[in-house]
C-alpha cells in the first residue's frame, strides 16, 4: 500500500513537474516570454466589504499576466555579527527607501519588533490571549537597540533620539517608532538611511530567539513600516497574535557566526567563507519584504532540486527521515502551487527544523525560508510533516508574493496558505493525507472541517489579529474557518475555488491586496452571489445548516398512478447558498434537483410514478461549512443499525478485555 | 505433557469446551455491550443515509469526521462507560478463566460442581493474585514512564535527541517486557492456587520457583503464543482492510473474520494456560490428591 502511495505521489510530482513549464490553463501552448507588467501600488478600497471596481478577466489565469518584479520601496544592505554565547547580534543597515506613495513623507515608522520582549510591559507580553505559543514566561529578554540613525541626503545628525513610541498608549512598547524627519521626501523620491543597531535575541518565544546554541533570527533588525498609497504608515505594535506587514525590496545581508556554525536564510548563498574562528555568509534576494536566519552547529543539511529550485533543508543531526519527507512535500508543493498560482519567482527555498526545546520557532515562514517542526521518527502514514511543510510553503504566495496585511487581515495569508496547504494534500496525498491505516483513511478536508466549524460563529473572521481574544478562537477562523468557507464558496457555485484563488494570486502578485481584492476576484469568477456569501462568511459570522425537515408521500386520487410527494427543506443560519438535493426513488433511480437556498424554507413537490423514499441534501458535500450533516438525510424506512460499527467495536473491546481480563 | 508422563486434557479435549465457550460467550457479550453505544450514536448519526454507516470507513472518512465531531461529548462518556465495564470484567474473567484451569485437571475431578468447588477454596487467593498483579503493572507502567519522562531531557543533552528518542522506547520496550513477566507469573500462580491449592504465599512462591527454574521454557510457552496473537491481529486486520465493508456481503465476510481472529486469539490463551499447568508438573495432574473424588 505504501508503494502504491509513493507511486501516486511520483506520477502526481510528475504532473508538477509538467505544469510548471507549460501553463496549465492552456497545456497545449508553448510557454512564451513573460510580459512586464508593472506591480499594483494597490489603491485603499473604499471599504474592505467590498469587491474592488477593477474586473479581474480570464488572461490572470495565465502566468504572463503577473509582473515581472516587485517594485522595490524598501532595499536593505546589512551587516550583522552574531555572538552565540551573548545571543546578540551587531549590526548596521542601510536602507535604500523610496517614498512610494502619492503624497510627502516628513517621517517614518520603524518596528523594532524584538523590543516585544523587553519587558512584561510591552503590548506583546501585557496583552496576551489565551492559548498558542508565546504565552509562556520569558525566560531571557530581548531588545533592539538603535544608536545611531541618519539620513546623509538630509542631515549628518543621529536622528534616534527624536524616535518616540508611536502609540502613545503604551510608552513601555518600542516595537513601533516614529521618527520625525528634518526634511520632507517627494513622492517617487528615494533617500538612503544608515542605521546602527544591537539585538539581544530572547530565549525562544514566538518564533524567534535562542535554544542553547540553536539562534532563529526572525524579526530582528530595524524595520520600516509599509507605507500606503494616500502617505501613511500601515505601523502598529507587535501583538501576541500578530504578524507583519512590509514594502517589497531587495535585500544583500552578510552575516558573520562561529566557523562550526551554519547558516540557512533567506535568498541565495552567494559567499560563504571560513575566517579564522568566524564563518561569513553572504545572502542576497530581490522582490521580498523580509529577512531571516538560522544559525545552528548542530544541522545536517540536505539538499534537492525541485524543477530549478534549490531546496536546502537543515534539520538536527539524526533528522534524516525528517527531511526527505520535508523534502518530498515541498518539492511537490512547489510544482502543485506554481501550477495553481502562479511560478515560484526564487531560486532557492531553505526549511529549517528546530530542534526539540525549539519548537516555538516551528511552523513560520518568511520569504524562501520556512520552519517546520516534528519528531525525527514519524511514520509514513501520519501526515503532519507534509502538512506542515506545505502550510509554510503557501505562505510563500498568501502573504509572500502577494504582499498582504498579516496584522490586519490575517485570514488573507493564513486562510488561504490553509486552504492551499489542504488541496495540494489532497491532490498529491488523497484520502489518506492526514491519516492512512488499513482499511481506514482520513483525508485533510475531513479534518479541516473538524477544525472549522469548532466555535466557528465565535466572531468575526475578517477582523485584525489583534481584536481576537483567544488563539483558539483565532486559529479556528483565521485559518480553518476561512479556507472551509472559501471551499464552499468554491464548489457552491463552480468547482472549486481554486482558480479563483489563482487568478487572485496572479493579479495581486506584489500587490498587497485587501479583502476587497478576494471579493473582487470571487465576483468576477463565480458572480455576484458568491462574493455576497464569501463577504457574509467573513465579516458577518456567516454560517448555514441545510436540513430536510419533512416528507410525506401519497398515492394521487385519480387513479392514474402517479404519487405525490412533498418534501420541506430548510436552510438555517444567514449564508445563502445554492445545494443540490438527490430525490431517491423506490424504482432505485436519482433524481437530482438544486435548490438555491434563498428562503430559509422551500416546499418541494414531486410528482411521478415511482414515490421518494429517501432525501440527500447535498449529496457531493459541497456545502463543507454545513453545520450538522446528520439532519441531511431522511428516509421513509427505518433507521439503519450501525452494526459494522458494532461489530469492528465489538472485536476492538473483546481484545481489550481478553488482554487485561483475565 | 505432565511431570510424570501423563498428558493432561488439551485445548480441544471436549469437556473444556464449555468453559472455552462461556469465556468467549463472556469476553463477546462484554465487549458487545461496551461498544453498543458507540454504534447507537453512529446509527443516530447516519441512519437516514443511505449508505449507513459503511460511510464511516470510506476513504476520506468525511462522515467518521462528522461523527465524532457532531457527538464528541457523548462518545467520551461512552468510552468512560465502556472503562467501567471493563473494570466489572476483571472479576468475571477470574472466575472464568479460573474455572477453565480448575478444569484442566484430572478426568475424575471434572464435573462442574469439582470445577466450581477448587475454584471456590481458591477464591481468596485468586482475589489477592489479581489484585497484586494489577497494583505491580500499574507500577511497573508508572515506573517506566517516570524514568522515561526524567531521563529523556539528560539523555538528550548527552547523546542527542535521536538517541534519547531511541533509549526512551528501549526503555518502554523493557516496560512491556516486565508486565508480561508479571502476566506469565500470574498465570502460573493462579494456577498452582486452583491446581494444587495453595494459598496466596505459597502460590506466589511456586510461581516465582517455576519461573526461576524453567524460564526458557515459560518465556518460550508465553512468548510464542503472544508473538501469534500479534501476528493473527495484524492479518486479522489486514485481511478485514482488504475485504473492507462496501456492500453487505463484505461486511459479513469482514465481521466473520473478526470472530475468527477473537476465537484464535482464544484458543491461544487456553493454549498457554494448558502449558503453564504442564509447567507445573505432576501436582497438576489425573492422580492428585486435590483432584479425587
Amino acid at each position: 500500500m505504501f508503494a502504491l502511495l509513493g507511486a501516486t505521489a511520483a506520477v502526481l510530482l510528475a504532473r508538477g513537474w509538467d505544469a510548471r513549464v507549460v501553463d496549465p490553463a492552456q497545456p497545449d501552448a508553448q510557454p512564451s516570454e513573460p510580459r512586464l507588467v508593472q506591480p499594483l501600488a494597490a489603491a485603499p478600497s473604499p471599504s474592505p466589504q467590498e469587491p474592488v471596481s477593477e474586473r479581474l478577466d480570464p488572461s490572470f489565469d495565465r502566468d504572463q499576466a503577473m509582473p515581472v518584479r516587485a517594485r522595490a520601496v524598501a532595499s536593505y544592505t546589512m551587516r550583522a555579527a552574531l555572538d552565540p554565547v551573548a545571543h546578540t547580534i551587531v549590526g548596521t543597515s542601510n536602507v535604500r527607501w523610496t517614498n512610494a506613495s502619492t503624497q510627502p513623507v516628513r517621517e517614518l515608522y520603524l518596528h523594532l519588533y524584538l523590543n516585544a520582549f523587553k519587558s512584561e510591559r510591552t503590548t506583546f507580553m501585557a496583552q496576551r490571549v489565551p492559548g498558542g505559543r508565546g504565552t509562556g514566561a520569558l525566560l531571557d529578554a530581548g531588545h533592539l537597540t538603535i544608536s545611531e540613525l541618519r539620513v546623509p541626503a538630509m542631515s549628518e545628525d543621529n536622528l534616534w533620539p527624536w524616535a518616540r513610541p508611536a502609540d502613545p498608549t503604551n510608552p513601555d512598547d518600542e516595537t513601533d517608532m516614529r521618527v520625525p524627519l528634518p526634511a520632507q521626501v517627494a513622492p517617487d523620491s528615494e533617500i538612503e538611511i544608515e542605521v546602527k543597531w544591537q539585538a539581544k535575541l530572547p530565549a525562544i518565544v514566538e518564533r524567534s530567539g535562542y535554544w542553547g546554541t540553536f539562534h532563529m533570527v526572525g524579526q530582528w533588525f530595524p524595520k520600516i513600516a509599509k507605507l500606503q498609497a494616500d502617505g501613511t504608515f500601515a505601523h502598529f505594535a507587535y501583538h501576541h497574535l500578530g504578524e507583519f506587514y512590509a514594502d517589497y525590496g531587495d535585500y544583500d545581508v552578510t552575516i558573520e557566526v562561529p566557523s562550526r556554525f551554519m547558516v540557512g536564510a533567506t535568498g541565495e548563498r552567494v559567499g560563504d567563507t571560513i575566517d579564522g574562528d568566524r564563518r561569513v555568509v553572504r545572502h542576497v534576494q530581490r522582490d521580498v519584504h523580509d529577512f531571516a536566519f538560522a544559525a545552528w552547529d548542530g544541522f545536517e543539511e540536505h539538499v534537492a532540486d525541485a524543477g530549478g529550485v534549490s531546496i536546502r533543508c537543515l534539520v538536527p543531526r539524526g533528522y534524516g527521515r525528517a527531511a526527505a519527507k520535508q523534502i518530498e512535500a515541498a518539492t511537490f508543493g512547489l510544482q502543485y502551487f506554481a501550477a495553481k498560482f502562479g511560478a515560484y519567482p526564487y531560486a532557492t527555498l531553505t526549511i529549517v527544523h528546530p530542534p526539540t526545546g525549539a519548537e516555538e520557532a516551528g511552523g513560520m515562514e518568511y520569504p524562501t525560508l520556512i520552519t517546520t517542526g516534528g519528531p525525527w521518527y514519524e511514520p509514513s502514514w501520519v501526515g503532519v510533516a507534509r502538512s506542515l511543510t506545505l502550510h509554510e510553503l503557501a505562505h510563500q504566495y498568501f502573504y509572500g508574493l502577494v504582499g498582504t496585511d498579516e496584522a490586519t487581515w490575517p485570514m488573507l495569508d493564513e486562510g488561504l496558505a490553509t486552504l492551499a496547504e489542504v488541496d495540494a494534500l489532497q491532490a498529491g496525498w488523497g484520502a489518506g493525507a492526514a491519516l492512512r491505516v488499513p482499511g481506514l483513511s482520513l483525508s485533510a478536508f475531513a479534518v479541516l472541517r473538524g477544525m472549522g466549524l469548532q466555535g466557528g460563529q465565535d466572531a468575526v473572521i475578517a477582523q485584525p489579529a489583534r481584536s481576537f481574544s483567544s488563539a483558539r478562537t483565532y486559529g479556528t477562523l483565521v485559518y480553518a474557518r476561512t479556507a472551509l468557507l472559501l471551499e464552499t464558496v468554491g464548489r457552491a457555485y463552480g468547482d472549486g475555488i481554486q482558480g479563483t484563488v489563482g487568478r487572485y494570486a496572479r493579479r495581486y502578485r506584489y500587490g498587497h491586496p485587501g479583502p476587497s481584492h478576494l471579493l473582487g476576484a470571487v465576483r468576477d469568477v463565480l458572480g455576484d452571489a458568491a462574493a455576497e456569501a464569501l463577504r457574509v462568511g467573513l465579516f458577518d459570522r456567516g454560517w448555514v445548516d441545510f436540513a430536510i425537515s419533512d416528507m410525506r408521500c401519497d398515492a394521487e386520487r385519480d387513479g392514474s398512478g402517479q404519487h405525490r410527494c412533498e418534501l420541506v427543506m430548510t436552510r438555517r443560519g444567514n449564508l445563502r447558498l445554492p445545494v443540490q438535493v438527490d430525490l431517491l426513488l423506490e424504482d432505485g433511480t436519482r433524481q437530482r434537483i438544486t435548490w438555491e437556498g434563498l428562503e430559509p424554507q422551500e416546499l418541494v413537490v414531486h410528482t411521478g410514478r415511482s414515490p421518494v423514499i429517501g432525501v440527500i441534501v447535498d449529496p457531493e458535500h459541497r456545502i463543507m461549512l454545513d453545520e450538522d450533516l446528520a439532519n441531511n438525510a431522511m428516509t421513509t424506512h427505518s433507521r439503519a443499525q450501525a452494526w459494522r460499527v458494532h461489530a469492528l467495536g465489538t472485536t476492538l473491546a473483546a481484545m481489550v478485555i481478553g488482554a487485561i481480563a483475565r | 505433557m505432565t511431570a510424570d508422563g501423563t498428558r493432561g486434557p488439551r485445548w480441544w479435549t471436549p469437556s473444556l469446551l464449555p468453559y472455552v465457550i462461556a469465556l468467549h460467550l463472556a469476553r463477546v457479550g462484554f465487549a458487545a455491550t461496551a461498544a453498543y453505544p458507540f454504534a447507537a450514536i453512529t446509527s443516530r448519526t447516519l441512519g437516514s443515509w443511505p449508505g449507513g454507516d459503511a460511510q464511516v470507513f470510506e476513504p476520506g472518512g468525511y462522515l467518521m469526521m462528522e461523527v465524532v465531531r457532531l457527538h464528541r461529548a457523548a462518545l467520551w462518556s461512552a468510552a468512560e462507560q465502556a472503562s467501567l465495564l471493563l473494570l466489572l470484567a476483571l472479576p468475571i474473567g477470574a472466575v472464568l478463566e479460573g474455572l477453565l484451569l480448575s478444569a484442566l485437571t484430572c478426568t475424575d475431578g471434572r464435573s462442574f460442581s469439582r470445577v466450581a468447588g477448587r475454584v471456590a477454596s481458591a477464591a481468596g487467593a485468586l482475589g489477592v493474585l489479581e489484585v497484586a498483579r494489577l497494583i505491580v503493572i500499574a507500577g511497573v507502567t508508572l515506573t517506566t514512564y517516570v524514568l522515561v519522562q526524567g531521563l529523556r531531557p539528560t539523555l538528550s543533552e548527552w547523546v542527542g535527541i535521536k538517541a534519547a528518542d531511541i533509549g526512551a522506547w528501549m526503555m518502554a520496550a523493557m516496560g512491556v517486557l516486565l508486565v508480561l513477566a508479571v502476566e506469565v507469573m500470574y498465570d502460573v500462580s493462579r494456577a498452582a492456587a486452583v491446581l494444587e491449592g495453595l494459598d496466596t504465599p505459597r502460590a506466589l512462591v511456586r510461581g516465582f520457583t517455576l519461573v526461576g527454574t524453567r524460564l526458557a521454557a515459560c518465556a518460550f510457552g508465553y512468548g510464542a503464543r503472544a508473538a501469534g496473537a500479534l501476528f493473527v491481529v495484524v492479518i486479522g486486520w489486514q485481511l478485514s482492510a482488504a475485504v473492507g465493508l462496501a456492500t453487505d456481503g463484505r461486511a459479513a465476510v469482514t465481521a466473520t473474520l473478526q470472530q475468527v481472529v477473537l476465537i484464535a486469539l482464544l484458543v491461544l490463551r487456553v493454549s498457554w494456560l494448558v502449558r503453564a499447568r504442564e509447567l507445573l508438573g505432576e501436582k497438576g495432574h489425573c492422580t492428585s490428591a486435590h483432584c479425587a473424588p
